[in-house]
């Protein structure tokens, strides 16, 4: 809803302008975190191995300096690996592609490295393409998204956008809609900017 | 105190820095960031961050209590 006094004006995200509507905003496919969640289930197998033995493993520890230096490498590396799953777990929610009425902002961010935005005007878009090649692609309903911009060879693609049927027609609609509302515009500046045509009255002699 | 015993420690008391100074960043974001969610932003159409962030400190503390319990029957 409109607010009576900022508008829009960062209502959904951090950068929404006063009278920027926002429509939609979509993630990466779930398949992007295919590799993370298969690694995870190999660390999770591996944790259970290892309490079932704990005890043996104290008992090994126990008076072996060693082998406790290595095992605090192990634990090190158990430990970063944990965070790390989590951290990129999160990190797959805040990279995002929002649409709005105006423009498509795609925010390649992470909690940490990256805080990357790319903007792009409806009104500059000139081909959409969404591009489902490929068995998973088709199976699970992702796609990327190739957009082609005027004036220039600019081809910004979104990659496994899921749902991308959902979100090529929402871009192609919302890109209309942008479009004919700024030809419209132009219209109405048009006929503001004609000089006004005045007639001039003409007097009529009477006959003599 | 052991030297084994004490690097444990460290380990966990970092980790539990670095788990709340993640979950400080998320909140930082969400100040910014107020989408609304459905079913399709959702990871596999119900997981949101927050309960990526429940799971992220269950797990840590999950992490910390055993660390715990074994270097004291160790």
């Amino acid at each position: 809803m409109e607010h009576p006094i900022t508008g829009f004006k960062d209502q959904f995200f951090k950068g929404q302008q006063q009278d920027e509507k926002f429509v939609c905003f979509f993630r990466h496919h779930w398949f992007d975190l295919m590799r993370e969640f298969i690694y995870f289930a190999i660390f999770v197998a591996f944790i259970i191995t290892s309490l079932n033995y704990i005890s043996e493993i104290q008992e090994f520890l126990r008076g072996n300096r060693e082998m406790k230096f290595l095992f605090l490498a192990i634990f090190l590396g158990v430990t970063f690996y944990l965070h790390r799953f989590f951290i990129n777990l999160l990190d797959y929610f805040t990279n995002i592609g929002i649409i709005t009425d105006r423009r498509i902002i795609d925010h390649e961010k992470t909690l940490f490295f990256i805080d990357n935005l790319d903007s792009i005007e409806l009104s500059q878009i000139q081909n959409i393409e969404k591009i489902e090649d490929g068995l998973l692609p088709n199976l699970l309903k992702y796609g990327d998204i190739k957009i082609f911009l005027n004036a220039s060879a600019t081809v910004k693609t979104f990659h496994r956008v899921p749902n991308a049927k959902f979100h090529f027609r929402c871009i192609n609609r919302e890109r209309e809609i942008r479009q004919h509302s700024l030809m419209r515009g132009h219209g109405d500046l048009f006929q503001q900017n004609q000089p006004e045509l005045v007639i001039p009255q003409t007097e009529t002699t009477p006959s003599a | 105190m052991p030297v084994f015993t004490t690097l444990m420690i460290i380990v966990l008391i970092a980790s539990l820095m670095m788990t709340a100074f993640t979950i400080s960043r998320l909140f930082a974001y969400n100040s910014k960031y107020n989408l609304p969610e459905s079913s399709y932003t959702k990871l596999f159409h119900f997981i949101t961050k927050e309960h990526v962030a429940i799971a992220y400190v269950l797990f840590i503390l999950a992490h910390l209590s055993f660390t715990i319990w074994f270097l004291i029957t160790l």
